[in-house]
C-alpha cells in the first residue's frame, strides 16, 4: 500500500453474516471516529455498538451526535483485603511471574509484580468493565491501536479467543519505543501514514495487504499547502516574536524522559562553544518545553548549562506550526510529531539518539529525518551543512 | 583517597529524602559515594531534581554508561524476552494484562533489561565495594541487589516506611525484601518482625534506628512557633493540631466528610489552629481544600513544611490511615485516630495502644482535652513502643549504621 486512499470492503471478512460490530472509543478523536464510520458505512451491518470506559468521552461524543455507552461502573473503593485476595492468584498462578531476565535467575515476578504492577494495575475499575465487554456478543471488533488503552487491549484479546475479526485503527503516534514489542493482534489495521505502515511491516511483520491508510490524499495536500506557505508564516511569526530574519534558530525539544540526552547534547555544544560563536551566522538555541513539568524543572536541572550558553525557551503551549515556521533546524531525542512534521515541511530535522537507545532507526522510515547516534555533535558543521538561509 | 568506594541508587524523591543523611555521614567518614540515578519512564518522573534539592551536585546517570555493546545486549535480550512473553500470551494468557495497560507491561520488561545492563556496566566500570539502595521492594532495588550478588559487590539496603502497615502484607514484596541484601538496616525490631511474618529471611536485618531522624533530634527547632504563626496568620496563643491525611486511593469513601466534620469543629473552636497536611502523592487535594476552607482563619492547608519541622510545635496529631504517626510520637506529639466508622482502624495506632480514637463528630472535644492535659497514655508504654519502632532516638543512628557497614566490609577484606 503506497498511499492510495483505499477503503477496503470488509464484507469478505464476515462472509455473508452482517453481524454486530463492537467499537471501542476512549478518546475524543474525530479522525478516529471518522475513519471508523467510513469503514462501517461501506457495508450493511445489523448494528454497531460504540462503547467507552470514560464518562467524559461519552458526554463529549454524545454532544457530537454519536450513540455511545459508557461501560465504566463506579465501584466503592475496594478494601485492601479484597485487592490482596484478588491479586494474589494473578501473581502466584502467573506463568510470566517465573520468566527470568535472559541470562539470569532474576524473575520478572520479583522485579515487577510486587511493586510496580500492583500499583499500576487497576483492579476495581477494570474488573466490571471487562465483565461488561465479555458479556457482549459481537461479530467484529473495532479498537484503537493504543497500548495505553486497557479496555481496548482486553477486548482485542477476548475477540481473538472467540475467533472474532479485529480491526485496529490508529489514534495517536504509533512509532514509539514501547510499541516495538506490543502485540498487534489485528486482522486489519487503519493507519495515519505511509511511515506507520512501513513501521508495522518492518517491525511487526504485518503484511501490506492488511494495512489501510486513512485520508492519505487529504493529509498530503494539507502538508504540501503548509510547506508552500512556510516562508510567509516564518516572516510573520518571526516578526511577532522579535527574531531577526537572518538568525539561525535551532529548536530543541525538552522532555523529562530525555534529560540525559539533552544534557549530553548541550555539553557537546558547550565543548564547541567558540566555534559556534565564531560562525558568521547568528545562531539561537531555542528550548521547547514539551509540557508544564518541563517548564517547571528546567531552571533547576539546567542551571549550569544556562549559565554557560545563551538558551532561549518557549512553550509548552506554543502552536506546533508556529514553532516549526520560525525554526531552521529542529532536534528531538525521540521520533515524534515535531521532527516528523518538520521533516515533511522541509525543515532540517534531527533525532539525537546516542547509541540508538530510543530505537529511532527502527521507528523511523522517513528519509526526511536525520538520525544522530554518535554522542559527538558537530553543531557548527550541521548548521553549515543543513541551514538553508 | 577514601578507603571504600560506594555507589548509591536514587530514582525517586523519597529515596533521596530517606537516604541523603546517612550517605552524607558516610561521605564524611572513609566512604567515597557516587550517586547513580535512573529514569523512571513508566511515571516519567524527573530523577535528578530530588538530588539537586537535597544539595547533591556530583552524581551520574546510568545512561552515561551506555555504549554500543550495552545497547546490543539490551536489544538482544529484549527481543528474546518479547518472544518468550508473546508465546505465553498466545498459549495461556497473562491474567494481569486484563487489569494493566499493555504499555506498562511491555515497557517494564524492556526497562528491566535496560536497568540491568546499564547498572552492570556501571558496576564493572566503577568497581565499588558496596552499593546502597533504599530497599529491594522496588523495581530498581531488586535489580541492583541481584546484580550485586552476581558481581560480588556488597549490597546494603535500608527501610522506606512502616512495614507493620504495608498493605497486602502477606503477599507484598516484604517476603522478598531481604533476598539479595548483605545487610538490611531497619528502623526497629517491630519492622524486622513484620518482615519475618511475611516470610523473609531476617538473618541480615539489624535494628539500628531511622537515619533520617538524626538531624531533627540533633538540631534545634527548624521552624519556631512564632514563625509559623506569622507565616500563616495564626494566633500565637492557639494550640496547634496537625491532621495527617491519608492517601485518598486507600482512604474510606467518606474521607471528605470526615475531614469536613473535623474542620467545621475547629471552625467553632477558634482557640485551636488546624494544619491540614495532605499525603505527598495527593497534591491536587490541596487546591480543593484551599478553595473550600479559604475563609476559615484557623485552618492552615500546607504540605510544603517538612513533617519534622511542624511536629516540633504541634500539640496533637489527628490521623486517618497514615503511617507517619510513629514519627509524631517520636517527637512527643499525642496521636488521635479518626476512623469515623464505628470500628478501629485495623493495625492502627489505637489498636496498638499508643493513640486515642474518635469515632464521630460528637467526640471531637477529646482534642481539646488532649491539647490541654496531654495524652493519658503511659509515658513508659510509649517509650517501650518507640524503642521497638525506632530502636533508639538518640540521634546516633548514622553512627550505628556506619559501624555495621564497616564491620561487613572488613569481614571480607573489602576496600583499599
Amino acid at each position: 500500500m503506497n498511499g492510495s486512499p483505499i477503503f477496503l470492503n470488509l464484507f469478505f471478512l464476515w462472509g455473508n453474516n452482517m453481524g454486530i460490530a463492537l467499537v471501542i472509543v476512549n478518546t475524543v478523536d474525530e479522525a478516529y471516529i471518522k475513519a471508523v464510520k467510513n469503514m462501517l458505512s461501506n457495508r450493511s451491518v445489523r448494528n454497531d455498538l460504540w462503547v467507552t470506559c470514560s464518562h467524559v468521552v461519552e458526554a463529549e461524543l454524545k454532544k457530537k451526535g454519536l450513540e455511545i455507552t459508557c461501560v465504566s461502573i463506579n465501584r466503592s473503593r475496594w478494601e485492601l483485603k479484597k485487592i490482596r485476595e484478588f491479586s494474589e492468584p494473578l501473581v502466584k498462578q502467573n506463568p510470566f511471574y517465573d520468566t527470568t531476565l535472559p541470562g539470569t535467575e532474576l524473575t520478572c515476578g520479583e522485579v515487577l509484580f510486587h511493586d510496580r504492577y500492583l500499583q499500576l494495575a487497576s483492579f476495581p475499575n477494570s474488573l466490571p468493565q471487562n465483565d461488561v465487554i465479555a458479556s457482549l456478543a459481537f461479530d467484529l471488533l473495532v479498537a484503537p491501536v493504543d497500548v495505553h488503552d486497557r479496555l481496548a487491549q482486553f477486548a482485542v484479546r477476548l475477540a481473538k479467543q472467540r475467533g472474532v475479526s479485529v480491526i485496529g485503527v490508529q489514534n495517536g503516534f504509533l512509532r514509539t519505543k514501547e510499541n516495538l514489542e506490543s502485540l498487534l493482534a489485528y486482522d486489519m489495521l487503519y493507519v495515519d501514514s505511509f511511515y506507520d505502515s512501513m513501521f508495522l511491516q518492518q517491525n511487526h511483520g504485518v503484511k501490506s495487504n492488511v494495512i489501510v491508510l486513512k485520508d492519505y490524499v487529504e493529509r498530503e495536500k494539507n502538508v504540501t499547502d503548509i510547506a508552500q506557505n512556510l516562508p510567509v508564516l516564518r516572516d510573520k511569526f518571526r516578526l511577532e516574536l522579535d527574531i531577526r530574519h537572518d538568525t539561525v534558530v535551532i529548536t530543541l525539544l525538552f522532555s523529562i524522559r530525555h534529560i540525559w540526552e539533552l544534557r549530553s547534547f548541550l555539553n557537546e555544544i558547550i565543548k564547541n562553544k567558540n566555534q559556534i560563536e565564531e560562525n558568521e551566522k547568528n545562531i539561537a538555541l531555542l528550548i521547547h518545553f514539551e509540557g508544564d513539568k518541563e517548564k517547571e524543572e528546567w531552571g533547576t536541572l539546567f542551571k549550569k548549562e544556562n549559565d554557560i550558553i545563551n538558551l532561549y525557551t518557549i512553550g509548552p503551549d506554543v502552536d506546533l506550526l508556529k514553532l516549526l515556521s520560525i525554526s531552521d533546524m529542529v532536534f528531538s531525542f525521540r521520533l515524534n510529531t515535531l521532527v516528523e512534521l518538520g521533516g515533511q515541511l522541509g525543515i532540517s530535522s534531527f533525532v539525537y539518539d546516542p547509541f540508538g537507545f530510543n530505537e529511532t532507526c527502527k521507528l523511523c522510515a522517513s528519509s526526511n529525518i536525520n538520525i544522530l547516534e554518535n554522542t559527538d555533535v558537530n553543531l557548527n558543521g550541521l548548521v553549515n551543512q543543513y541551514e538553508k538561509i | 583517597m577514601k578507603k571504600y568506594k560506594a555507589l548509591w541508587f536514587t530514582g525517586r524523591e523519597h529515596h533521596a529524602a530517606k537516604m541523603v543523611d546517612i550517605i552524607r555521614f558516610l561521605q564524611n567518614q572513609e566512604f567515597d559515594v557516587l550517586p547513580i540515578v535512573a529514569n523512571n519512564v513508566v511515571n516519567f518522573d524527573n530523577y535528578e531534581t530530588p538530588l539537586v534539592l537535597n544539595g547533591v551536585v556530583d552524581y551520574k546517570t546510568i545512561y552515561q554508561y551506555l555504549n554500543t555493546q550495552v545497547m546490543s545486549e539490551i536489544r538482544r535480550k529484549t527481543h528474546e524476552m518479547t518472544s518468550n512473553v508473546n508465546h505465553i500470551i498466545e498459549a495461556v494468557g497473562i491474567p494481569v494484562l486484563d487489569y494493566l495497560d499493555e504499555f506498562y507491561f511491555r515497557f517494564s520488561y524492556r526497562e528491566m533489561i535496560e536497568v540491568y545492563e546499564l547498572y552492570k556496566q556501571a558496576i564493572s566500570e566503577e568497581k565499588p565495594d558496596v552499593f546502597f539502595i533504599l530497599h529491594e521492594g522496588n523495581f530498581w532495588g531488586k535489580i541492583i541487589a541481584y546484580l550485586c550478588q552476581e558481581m560480588g559487590v556488597y549490597c546494603v539496603s535500608f527501610q522506606e516506611g512502616d512495614y507493620t502497615r504495608v498493605p497486602h502484607c502477606q503477599f507484598s514484596g516484604l517476603s522478598l525484601i531481604t533476598k539479595y541484601s548483605d545487610l538490611v538496616c531497619n528502623w526497629g525490631n517491630v519492622h524486622i518482625n513484620a518482615i519475618e511474618r511475611a516470610g523473609a529471611d531476617v538473618s541480615r536485618c539489624r535494628p539500628l534506628g531511622a537515619p533520617h531522624l538524626d538531624k531533627f533530634i540533633n538540631s534545634p527547632l527548624l521552624i519556631s512557633k512564632e514563625e509559623f504563626c506569622r507565616k500563616f496568620s495564626q494566633d500565637h496563643s492557639n494550640n496547634v493540631v496537625l491532621f495527617l491525611l491519608p492517601l485518598f486511593r486507600i482512604a474510606p469513601k467518606n474521607i471528605l466528610d470526615i475531614i469536613d466534620d473535623v474542620v467545621q469543629w475547629f471552625g467553632s473552636n477558634p482557640h485551636l489552629s488546624l494544619i491540614l497536611r495532605g499525603h505527598p502523592f495527593d497534591k491536587a487535594n490541596e487546591i480543593l481544600f484551599n478553595q473550600k476552607y479559604k475563609n476559615m482563619k484557623n485552618i492552615v492547608i500546607d504540605s510544603e513544611m517538612e513533617l519534622h519541622e511542624i511536629v516540633q510545635f504541634v500539640d496533637a496529631c489527628l490521623l486517618q490511615q497514615t503511617t507517619a504517626g510513629d514519627e509524631c510520637l517520636a517527637f512527643g506529639v499525642p496521636l488521635i485516630e479518626v476512623p469515623f466508622t464505628g470500628t478501629s482502624i485495623p493495625g492502627g495506632y489505637y489498636e496498638k495502644g499508643v493513640a486515642l480514637e474518635i469515632q464521630n463528630k460528637d467526640e471531637l472535644s477529646i482534642i481539646d482535652e488532649v491539647v490541654k492535659d496531654g495524652s493519658p497514655i503511659s509515658k513508659k508504654f510509649l517509650q517501650d513502643y518507640l524503642s521497638n519502632v525506632f530502636y533508639s532516638l538518640d540521634g546516633r543512628t548514622c553512627e550505628r549504621i556506619h559501624q555495621e557497614v564497616v564491620t561487613l566490609l572488613e569481614s571480607k577484606g573489602a576496600g583499599k
